[in-house]
């Protein structure tokens, strides 16, 4: 045990010590913060800025004012002659506007849908411009069709009131629970996480291995001590240092999100213009950022980040010893290539159930994938926002470890074989020969 | 007492026999050459002795004890194949290393900077070893195999890839430890090393052992009663029936005895022919090599069916 200790050490500190290491730690969350301010100035920038000429054959809206999009992406002006701006529109150098929305003579109020508004333009309009263009056009024509039933404004607003449920836990243990937009949006960065975090680390222990094999250390290191001890030092000293920068990553983020982002003058209030949040899909008000905002400051990171560790590390042995094997078991790159798929792709496919467990946290296989040991790693974790029982949490804990020592078993099996062997080209069938070898 | 004892060692990979039936012992003390061609099995009766593969039947005794992981602690292994963290600095890399062989923070520390000064070395201490030549990293990788001053050491073609000075400090190391009582193994092709340095060898092909002995005593059963004169005169043809000539070259003969040497010389001293030097030509170590090597591969057949019977 002391010497897998030692072991464990020594590929620590060496990898902590790298210039890289420091780099990526330090950069990676810089970057991050980069992104979002870069984002939040952008957003003031809009480069797309959309003039749209409307032209109201109908008459209908002669008395309406088109408001501007707020951050200044769509532009309205009314004009008459379609004619003359359709002329200019042959020129492409010529065309005015960017869009031309043309309400037909024969428009029916009554009968919005009957008759089409058209939007003729020779560029394309982004999802922003258009959803904006869609929304100011159905509240005028609602607000028209109000004023003909003598319901006035006040009275129009009051009725076209959205309301939005609150959705609270029953019983005392699940009061805590999030709002279900940002537990998915939680759920699924913390997914996103351990997902990348093993891809990265687990291919570290290979190279780690290979090299070792491939620099002939390995045959100095076996005379003193066991393969098993070299193996499995060598996870958990990787692992600790995916750890060591996760914890890190996670506290610069944490400083850079709620210190300097405020610092910068950067509030909440802001985010909306930030494009890619839209954890529900839908359209989002302010009011609601803010809430997910203050929510996520007062939400208890405790016990999800102590889960995560848990299962981080845990899903991190498991596939970190059969990289190791694959290490051990491929002679070159090319060689590993290969032999790397299928502890890929548990991993891969474990990713992809994220979406449908993080969608029905309750439902049958968000169960079975927190519990199975390939993919609870990524899943248990991710489903922590929803408060799963802790029966699921502690059964999945022990699957996983269990899963840990039973492919560590397997894996020492080809590492012990496969660390010594050179020249060689490794199969399936080889390895299995190893794993069912006495010795 | 024997430091080692091998006893009917067996290891099989699938139906290739790496080792079959090798018997042998290594007196404490003794620097033993562990011989043989290539994929002879060399290696891994050196991996079965270090315990890093294990024997399928047969038993190895440590000091008289079963070979235990302890065991290990007190056996130095410097592997034929051998390399070290190329991004690890010196000191740092001998102190990983004898710390895995259990020795302590600071009895590690002592010893590495002992033997840095014994082969002063002191200037590359923070060095990498990427930054060391190949001959540098050698030095560190001997350093590395006797730090823990094991009992038994293990060499795997020590001297490659040395020029002659840092061999020569290597060898004389090795003499060293053999004056401290160390048991030294020591494999190699290079026969000539092997006479020079072993006082008793084993030779293995195939996986079995075909020779085991002292050095000296192996020359005298493989000589051939071969004599080189040199002498002044002139040596004629159709002599005597007491040898034959194999040859004659710049006033040297060698002659095969037919019996005693002494009949030989009387031949010359009757013939007035003077001699001025007269030696016996014992085989070198490479010849006995080639020979028993030789003569196994072509008696393969009858040792197996003995094996059977």
């Amino acid at each position: 045990m002391k010497k897998v200790f030692i072991i464990i050490r020594r590929e620590y500190i060496t990898r902590v010590r790298k210039r890289a290491f420091i780099v990526t730690t330090l950069l990676a969350p810089l970057g991050f913060l980069g992104f979002i301010i870069f984002s939040f100035l952008m957003a003031g920038y809009s480069s797309s800025n959309k003039s749209v000429a409307v032209i109201d054959d109908s008459g209908i809206f002669a008395s309406v004012v088109f408001p501007d999009a707020p951050d200044g992406s769509v532009i309205f002006h009314k004009e008459t002659d379609l004619n003359k701006l359709e002329a200019d529109a042959k020129n492409i150098k010529n065309q005015k506007y960017d869009a031309i929305i043309q309400i037909p003579a024969n428009y029916e109020l009554d009968n919005p849908k009957k008759i089409n508004i058209n939007c003729l333009s020779d560029k394309s309009m982004g999802m922003i411009a258009r959803t904006f263009i869609n929304k100011t056009f159905s509240d005028k024509i609602r607000e028209l069709r109000a004023k003909k039933l003598n319901i006035d404004q006040d009275q129009l607003d009051n009725l076209s009131q959205e309301i939005d449920l609150t959705y609270k836990g029953l019983s005392e243990d699940k009061k805590k629970s999030a709002d279900a937009a940002i537990g998915v949006a939680f759920g699924y960065v913390i997914g996103m996480a351990i997902y990348i975090l093993l891809l990265i680390y687990g291919t570290m222990i290979m190279r780690g291995v290979m090299e070792e094999k491939s620099n002939r250390i390995m045959e100095v290191l076996v005379s003193s001590v066991k393969p098993v001890q070299l193996m499995l030092g060598k996870i958990i000293g990787i692992g600790a240092v995916g750890l060591t920068q996760f914890i890190l990553w996670i506290l610069l983020m944490w400083i850079g999100l709620f210190m300097i982002i405020p610092a910068f003058g950067i509030s909440s209030s802001h985010l909306h213009t930030m494009p890619n949040n839209n954890v529900q899909g839908g359209d989002f008000d302010i009011d609601k950022i803010q809430l997910i905002f203050a929510s996520l400051k007062d939400y208890h990171f405790a016990p999800v980040i102590f889960v995560f560790i848990i299962f981080f590390f845990g899903g991190f042995l498991l596939y970190g010893s059969l990289f190791a094997a694959i290490g051990a078991a491929g002679g070159d790159e090319t060689d590993s290539q290969s032999l790397t798929f299928p502890v890929m792709l548990p991993i891969i496919v474990s990713f992809t159930l994220l979406f449908n467990a993080l969608g029905q946290p309750e439902g049958n296989l968000a169960l079975w994938a927190s519990l199975v040991p390939f993919s609870s790693p990524i899943i248990m974790p991710a489903l922590m926002p929803f408060n799963p029982p802790l029966w699921q949490i502690l059964l999945s804990v022990v699957f996983l470890y269990g899963g840990f020592v039973l492919c560590a078993m397997l894996a020492a099996k080809i590492y012990r074989t496969g660390i010594l062997m050179y020249g060689k080209k490794t199969t399936f069938r080889e390895i299995g020969r190893w794993i069912f070898a006495r010795n | 007492m024997n430091q080692l004892s091998l006893a009917h060692i067996e290891k099989k990979y699938g139906s290739y026999e790496a080792s079959a039936d090798v018997s042998f012992d290594i007196p404490k003390g003794a620097i033993f050459g562990l011989l043989g061609p290539n994929g002879a099995g060399k290696t891994t009766l050196i991996r079965m002795i270090t315990r890093i593969i294990f024997p399928d039947s047969g038993t190895i005794l440590f000091s008289g004890e079963h070979l235990r992981e302890e065991h290990t602690n007190r056996i130095g292994y410097m592997p034929e194949e051998r390399g070290l963290y190329k991004t690890m600095k010196v000191y740092e890399h001998l102190i990983y290393l004898a710390r895995l062989k259990n020795l302590s923070a600071s009895e590690a520390s002592n010893r590495v900077n002992y033997w840095i000064d014994r082969f002063e070395i002191g200037s590359w201490k923070q060095k990498k070893i990427e930054e060391l030549s190949k001959g540098m990293a050698q030095k560190v990788q001997f350093i590395a195999t006797v730090i823990h001053d094991p009992e038994l050491l293990i060499l795997d073609e020590p001297f490659s890839g040395l020029d002659p000075i840092n061999a020569k400090l290597i060898e004389d190391e090795i003499y060293n430890l053999k004056q401290k009582g160390k048991t030294i193994i020591f494999s190699t092709h290079r026969m000539e090393q092997v006479e020079e340095i072993c006082d008793q060898i084993v030779l293995i092909n195939k996986g079995h052992k075909i020779l085991s002995g002292g050095v000296a005593e192996l020359k005298q059963q493989f000589k051939e009663n071969r004599y080189s004169i040199h002498y002044d005169g002139i040596l004629a043809n159709g002599f005597s029936s007491q040898f034959d000539v194999i040859s004659t070259h710049n006033s040297e003969a060698i002659v095969q005895a037919r019996s005693s040497t002494n009949e030989i010389l009387k031949y010359f001293i009757d013939h007035d022919i003077t001699v001025r030097s007269y030696n016996e030509i014992l085989p070198s170590l490479n010849e006995i090599f080639i020979k028993a090597v030789n003569d196994t591969t072509t008696g393969a057949g009858i040792t197996q069916n003995q094996r059977t019977v």
